[in-house]
């Protein structure tokens, strides 16, 4: 599996189905992702349109060097971090405005009850925990990809983990044990 | 949430606007900038020479220019070598001395004025002329400075009035502020000379002497340019 980058490389030729690809492969989990950082769906999607139309734009910015999935969160991050910045400046955030969305997605991305279990108490840690779980456990990027996205070292990335793993065990208590 | 085909259209609908907006912006800055830019085209090209101080080296043409201006004003030069007690003439050229030294030490000579009698010190540039050689106790004078351009400053300068009294010159007091020249000159590149005429009014000096013979001073540039006459009955 190319992570999208062969579709991408279609676009790239002139393809413009294969863009349509690359959005249907990736809107979700993007989508998913980002409302861990905003806390709100349809701000999340908005900043995902954002960041599809990034790549449209300036097609060639991305190398190849990462996969397109790990560029993606990559972007993602970034524009919701500043979307999170903006917030700040303005009025404090709303959270989960829009839930049926977010379930609708958790249902997508988290397809099975263990993960919807896990999912749940992994909301209650803190963002940047939350993040790294998600980016390792949930999509499935390496230590190294999941530092490139949250602009931290792999050392950091990997104390993330560990202290979450540690903290979700006592959230889930005995019985999550055997989910983690 | 938008189904996949709404957030494709929005993803390229917002690319368009994107484009749009930042065509529109470069065109903005494009528009907005150009004017800047020619101003400040324009005032390094013709302001700031002009404010460059006489005979520095950022002056374009000086030598050239200075050279010219010489010959051109040479007859100037020479009618200012005379002793002024000879002078009848209205014209009578400036000499760019030092200030410190315009005060003659030749007793035996008061009428002529030592520092006259130096050629090599005239500045081609800067030229005063009064418009006779003559004036009774009550005339007014008028003064010309003609500046033979590529010099390009403003000026804002006093007059000095000087008598001869037994081989020195002696500052005369005025009943009214010293008079003051002042002119804002063109660039250099907008014209060859300019000339700029002023009005002294002998009546304002108290117990001038008939027969008697006097000199202008103009302090421009830190150089001192001279100008004489006698007072007649």
């Amino acid at each position: 599996m190319d992570n999208g980058a062969s579709s991408y490389r279609r676009f790239l030729d002139g393809d413009e189905a294969a863009f349509d690809l690359v959005v249907r492969e990736y809107r979700e989990p993007l989508i998913f992702f980002i409302s861990r950082y905003v806390h709100d769906t349809s701000a999340a999607e908005d900043i995902a349109i954002d960041v599809f139309m990034y790549i449209l734009v300036h097609p060639k910015r991305y190398n190849f060097k990462v996969s397109l999935k790990t560029y993606l969160f990559m972007l993602g991050r970034s524009r919701a971090v500043d979307f999170l910045r903006r917030q700040k400046k303005l009025l404090p955030l709303e959270e989960a405005v829009t839930a049926e969305d977010y379930i609708s997605l958790e249902n997508i991305i988290l397809a099975d009850q263990r993960r919807k279990t896990v999912n749940e108490a992994v909301l209650k840690l803190n963002t940047d925990m939350q993040a790294a779980v998600h980016l390792v456990y949930f999509e499935g990027l390496t230590y190294e990809e999941t530092a490139r996205v949250m602009k931290k070292s792999k050392k950091q990335v990997d104390n993330l983990l560990y202290r979450a793993k540690k903290e979700l065990r006592t959230i889930l208590g005995k019985e999550g044990e055997e989910l983690l | 949430m938008r189904n996949h085909e709404e957030f494709v259209n929005e993803i390229y609908n917002r690319k368009e606007t994107y484009l749009r907006n930042k065509k529109k912006t470069r065109k903005n800055i494009i528009t907005f900038s150009i004017p800047f830019v020619l101003v400040a085209v324009l005032y390094s090209v013709m302001i700031l020479p002009a404010m460059m101080p006489a005979g520095s080296e950022g002056t374009p043409n000086y030598e050239e220019s200075t050279t010219v201006a010489a010959d051109e004003f040479s007859h100037l030069t020479e009618v200012f070598t005379e002793p002024a007690t000879s002078v009848k003439q209205p014209s009578l050229n400036s000499s760019p001395t030092s200030a410190a030294h315009s005060v003659p030490s030749d007793e035996t000579a008061p009428t002529r004025p030592p520092e006259a009698v130096k050629p090599t010190t005239v500045s081609p540039e800067i030229f005063i002329e009064l418009d006779r050689a003559e004036y009774k106790t009550d005339d007014k004078i008028t003064l010309s400075i003609t500046d033979t351009a590529n010099v390009g400053f403003g000026y804002s300068k006093f007059v000095d009035l000087f008598e001869a009294n037994g081989g020195e010159w002696v500052l005369k007091p005025n009943n009214h502020p010293k008079p003051a020249i002042a002119y804002e000159a063109l660039p250099s590149s907008m014209r060859d000379e300019i000339t700029v005429s002023f009005e002294i009014d002998l009546g304002e000096y108290e117990n001038l002497k008939p027969s008697t013979q006097y000199k202008i001073t103009i302090n421009i540039e830190k150089q001192s340019y001279e100008a004489y006459f006698t007072v007649t009955e």
